[in-house]
């Protein structure tokens, strides 16, 4: 049986491209699904998508990059798909590329894979000095945290099972969160690992970091990294907010607590 | 006196919540308390070692002021998680809709 597939690609005012990276999905994918979740965009990113024979979540307001993918992630969680793989609307990331990306997860080698733009040689991704040095800090931060080695711990390509979907639809970050999932991934105990992969330049529009902007972040997601590893490890809280499947409830003894008929 | 009055308006008007209009009365009622009887600022300050004791009622503030702060931190990221929840709720349900109704 093939894994029932879904790509989320959060957009926010990508009316430009988000068109063409849905077809770009749905030709190498004809069986998967691809949700656009809309970041309260105010162009016509959300009819681009549609067009382009995308699932459509609008979001009522701009709540972040975090939350529209966790969107995306409930969604999955809630129609029961296998994979979930998260794929940016500018263009940057290549629908040949996500077979290597998912194949740990469809033999069961791990929970979550992120696809790394500097694990080839080929192609290798150029990005620019302050890029370079923030990716660096939190790197190293990864493999001082989890003593395990990540490249691209920002990146946005990747894919989760299940199990992973589950538990990031419960409680993933607010903004910016790539590299704290990997942290809270790691912390509950779930396979993380990277894929190498290839990656275009973006296509129309920019990227919507600035730098003063993604200083911020970097101390934001640092603290927030800090934090997940500072809670103690424990077993992967599937906090689904399917309702089948309530067995993976761990929190709270149990999910829903009747109450217990006392006869005095 | 003053500050018990507003807080009291505002409860009238509903534009405070009962567990914070609490707050502001207890501390409108200190206030009132402290200037009827001015001794018990100078055997507090006796008490906890302060030489100057109008200063004990400055750290009071500042302490008091510091916590409230805190507790309005606490409060906003709660709802704004809740409001983020409410939001993808909402997206959720939107697409559900669309699809129902064609």
């Amino acid at each position: 049986m093939t894994p029932r597939l879904l790509f989320i690609v959060p957009a926010l005012n990508e009316e430009a491209n988000v068109g063409n990276v849905v077809h770009e999905l749905l030709a190498a994918f004809p069986d998967a699904n691809v949700v656009v979740v809309d970041d309260g965009s105010a162009d016509r990113t959300a009819t681009a998508a549609a067009a382009a024979g995308a699932l459509v979540l609008r979001l009522p307001t701009n709540l972040g990059i975090g939350a529209a993918v966790q969107t995306g992630l409930l969604f999955a969680d809630r129609h029961d798909y296998d994979i979930a793989v998260q794929f940016d609307a500018d263009g940057q990331h290549r629908a040949d590329q996500v077979p290597a990306l998912i194949a740990p997860l469809i033999e069961d080698r791990c929970d979550a894979v992120i696809g790394s733009r500097f694990l080839l040689r080929e192609g290798r991704y150029n990005a620019s000095v302050p890029r370079r040095i923030g990716n660096a800090i939190l790197n190293t931060t990864n493999a001082l945290l989890l003593r395990k080695r990540f490249t691209d711990s920002t990146s946005g390509f990747r894919a989760y099972n299940r199990r992973a979907t589950a538990f990031l639809a419960g409680s993933y970050a607010h903004d910016y969160p790539e590299p704290e999932a990997i942290v809270a991934l790691e912390r509950h105990r779930f396979r993380v690992e990277e894929v190498g992969i290839l990656m275009r330049s973006r296509e129309a529009g920019r990227s919507s970091i600035t730098l003063i902007r993604s200083v911020y972040y970097m101390f934001k997601v640092l603290l927030a990294m800090l934090v997940h590893a500072s809670r103690p490890k424990r077993k992967g809280q599937h906090e689904s907010t399917n309702p089948n499947h309530l067995h993976h409830r761990q929190r709270g003894g149990g999910g829903i607590r009747f109450r217990a008929d006392t006869t005095p | 006196m003053a500050v018990a009055a507003f807080v009291f308006e505002l409860i009238r008007r509903r534009k405070l919540r009962e567990e914070y209009a609490l707050f502001w009365l207890a501390a409108s009622l200190i206030l009132l308390g402290l200037s009827f009887w001015r001794r018990s600022l100078d055997i507090v300050a006796r008490l906890i070692g302060v030489a100057y004791s109008p200063s004990v009622l400055l750290l009071a503030m500042i302490v008091v002021g510091f916590f409230l702060a805190m507790h309005y931190s606490i409060s906003l990221s709660r709802l704004s998680e809740q409001n983020k929840r409410l939001a993808q709720e909402l997206a959720l349900l939107k697409y559900e809709v669309d699809r129902l109704s064609g």
